[in-house]
């Protein structure tokens, strides 16, 4: 990929939590990929494996322990001006993944979605501000009369969608979805998503999108990337990674999507996992997924493995896939 | 069983309209008037407010429009018992007890008001600092409350009586050096709380100043913890003004307030029951009222409590 293409370059990132005397939480563990222009960059992974923890981290609520996020070439962890910084946040906004602690419910729904645009002075007057309000309550299929109203009087599905209403009052090119579907039931869920990918074909964004529902991810992302304890275990366009996972986690994950054919679905082999996720906290240097990984040798238990492009724009970390497959 | 056949023609497709889907039923209230409107459901916190309107009324007129001031000593009407000219009685210096009590009601109120109102501001700019400079300077803050907490309330307060001289400033005082305590404890708290909410970390994502978070989403959000617990201030500040007149170490002669009252009553209880009892049923309308409007208003200024 051509380098003007890449909007978000993400590079041996990290993020340790002190959580005790001589006790580190890694949750980013040296995390590198790259976001281009205009896709949607899915990253799965189960609970407690530091994707909201990146997500927040790329979007600065965080500060990052090591490595760089750079964002349009601009190092967002380094040193800029005020002026820059502040127009670094219009520029990258992030979606929340409850839609009932997301929006303050002492606010009228008209504030909520213009604290963007009064925070970046985007409107000129009053009546300026109410229209842009009414408008992105269009574009996400609310209506003007909800300008007025207090959150609590919303469903799930609709408050969800005034979050993303407010992300977008500011114009933003990068989005950061932090699992925006996850508390919606599936019905709703459908209506998001379609909401989010009409949004993105009309308003040229960028999504990273993190999930943990993998036939969602594979519906939306055009590149999906695959974590495991605080490191990236997978990364592959979405086809590729759906049709051919390398890594032994992948393999495992995908195993476990339900099919919707009942034929299919008793005939279908999962692979199955030994134990449960170690504890985060003090890991010893192997590969993360050795505990649980079928396939692991003695190497995996000795050193953590490097990303390697075993195909082109295919990524993985795995003792394994030292060479590429004969 | 036979399966019964149902023609297509009989499917009409069901038309959603898509206004109609998103519409909401309910009709468009600011938070002022839903909290009214569910504070009006809660009939004994109605009851409480009305009281408390009356008892303050009482309080700011009743000894304009006594025919007696609450000092004028007349030594012919010693003791007497309630009467036409004399609702309350007289009391042993034959001053009217019905000015008195207002007096007393008067005075107990204030200090009760600015005790609360100084702990208010205290305890809110202690609290709010405190969590949201966190680390080290909240360490410290709360090493200083535990200081505070450890003393008892008493011994500050008789230790102030013996340099300060007698009066209601003093006592006003001795509330406030450890009462507002508990409000900064529990602002701390709540702020702690919303500080790590999404909608906080919205905020800041979009690019609101700090200013702005603290005005528009921490503030709002602490309004009805602070409103409540300075509810609650209002009848403990008038029960402790009324402990410390009781024991002696209140007001001075001849001012009153609802303790000192209660103090002169209760000397001769047996043989002039009525300047005890008067005295005593305001005192407890009072704090019984608070303590219900307190309650109700807690239930409806929680907006997630709505239905």
């Amino acid at each position: 990929m051509p380098e003007e293409k890449v909007i978000l370059q993400v590079k041996n990132l990290k993020r340790y939590f002190n959580v005790g005397k001589n006790q580190t939480l890694k949750a980013v563990d040296d995390v590198s990929f790259s976001i281009y222009r205009g896709e949607t960059f899915g990253l799965v992974g189960e609970s407690g494996c530091g994707k909201s923890t990146l997500g927040r981290t790329i979007i600065r609520l965080y500060g990052a322990t090591g490595g760089s996020v750079r964002f349009d070439g601009a190092d967002v962890h380094g040193k800029m001006s005020a002026a820059q910084s502040h127009e670094l946040s219009r520029r990258m906004q992030m979606i929340f993944q409850d839609p009932y602690a997301s929006l303050n419910p002492r606010m009228k729904v008209m504030d909520i979605i213009a604290e963007g645009i009064d925070a970046h002075h985007l409107a000129k007057s009053a009546q300026e501000r109410a229209q842009m309000v009414v408008d992105l309550l269009e574009v996400v299929g609310l209506q003007e009369e909800h300008a007025n109203r207090f959150p609590h009087e919303f469903s799930g599905g609709q408050r969800q969608r005034i979050g993303i209403a407010r992300a977008l009052a500011v114009n933003p090119d990068f989005v950061i979805a932090d699992e925006p579907i996850s508390a919606l039931d599936v019905s709703i869920q459908a209506q998001v998503i379609n909401l989010l990918k009409k949004l993105q074909e009309e308003r040229k964004l960028t999504y990273l999108f993190i999930a943990h529902d993998l036939s969602m991810v594979k519906y939306i992302s055009d590149r999906v990337g695959v974590m495991y304890l605080g490191s990236m275990a997978e990364l592959a366009e979405s086809r590729e990674l759906f049709d051919n996972p390398l890594h032994p986690y992948t393999q495992a994950l995908l195993s476990a999507i339900p099919l919707p054919d009942p034929d299919l679905e008793q005939s279908r082999s999962r692979v199955p996992l030994q134990g449960s996720i170690p504890s985060p906290i003090n890991l010893p240097e192997c590969c993360h997924f050795c505990s649980r990984c079928p396939k692991a040798t003695e190497q995996c238990r000795k050193e953590a493995p490097k990303m390697v492009e075993v195909k082109p724009g295919h990524f993985v970390a795995c003792h394994l896939m030292k060479s590429p497959q004969a | 069983m036979t399966k019964t056949e149902i023609p297509q023609e009989l499917f009409v497709k069901a038309e959603v309209d898509k206004e109609a889907r998103e519409h909401i039923a309910r009709p468009n209230l600011t938070a002022f008037q839903d909290g009214w409107l569910r504070l009006k459901k809660n009939k004994a916190a109605v009851c409480s407010l009305f009281i408390l309107i009356i008892v303050i009324l009482l309080a700011l007129f009743g000894p304009v429009f006594a025919k007696h001031t609450f000092f004028d000593t007349d030594y012919s009407q010693i003791y007497k018992s309630p009467s036409a000219a004399y609702p309350f009685g007289t009391d042993q210096f034959g001053r009217d007890q019905w000015a008195r009590i207002w007096q007393g009601t008067r005075i107990s109120l204030l200090i009760a008001f600015t005790a609360a109102f100084i702990d208010l501001f205290i305890g809110v700019t202690f609290g709010a600092v405190s969590a949201l400079f966190g680390g080290k300077v909240d360490a410290v803050m709360q090493r200083i409350i535990e200081v505070l907490v450890g003393v008892p309330q008493l011994i500050i307060v008789i230790l102030l009586m013996m340099v300060m001289p007698a009066g209601i400033w003093t006592i006003v005082l001795a509330l406030s050096i450890t009462g507002w305590v508990n409000m900064a404890r529990l602002v701390r708290a709540q702020i702690l709380k919303l500080k790590s909410q999404e909608f906080v970390l919205a905020a800041r994502v979009l690019g609101t100043s700090n200013r702005e978070i603290i005005l528009k989403h921490l503030i709002p959000n602490t309004v009805g913890v602070i409103v409540i617990n300075a509810m609650f201030d209002i009848p403990s500040a008038i029960f402790t003004e009324a402990f410390l007149s009781f024991i002696g170490i209140g007001l001075a002669e001849p001012n009153a307030s609802l303790g000192v009252l209660i103090n002169n009553g209760y000397h001769v209880l047996q043989n002039f029951p009525y300047l005890l009892i008067f005295p005593a049923l305001v005192i407890i309308l009072i704090m019984v009222c608070f303590s219900i409007l307190g309650d109700g208003l807690r239930d409806a200024l929680d907006p997630r409590m709505r239905q």
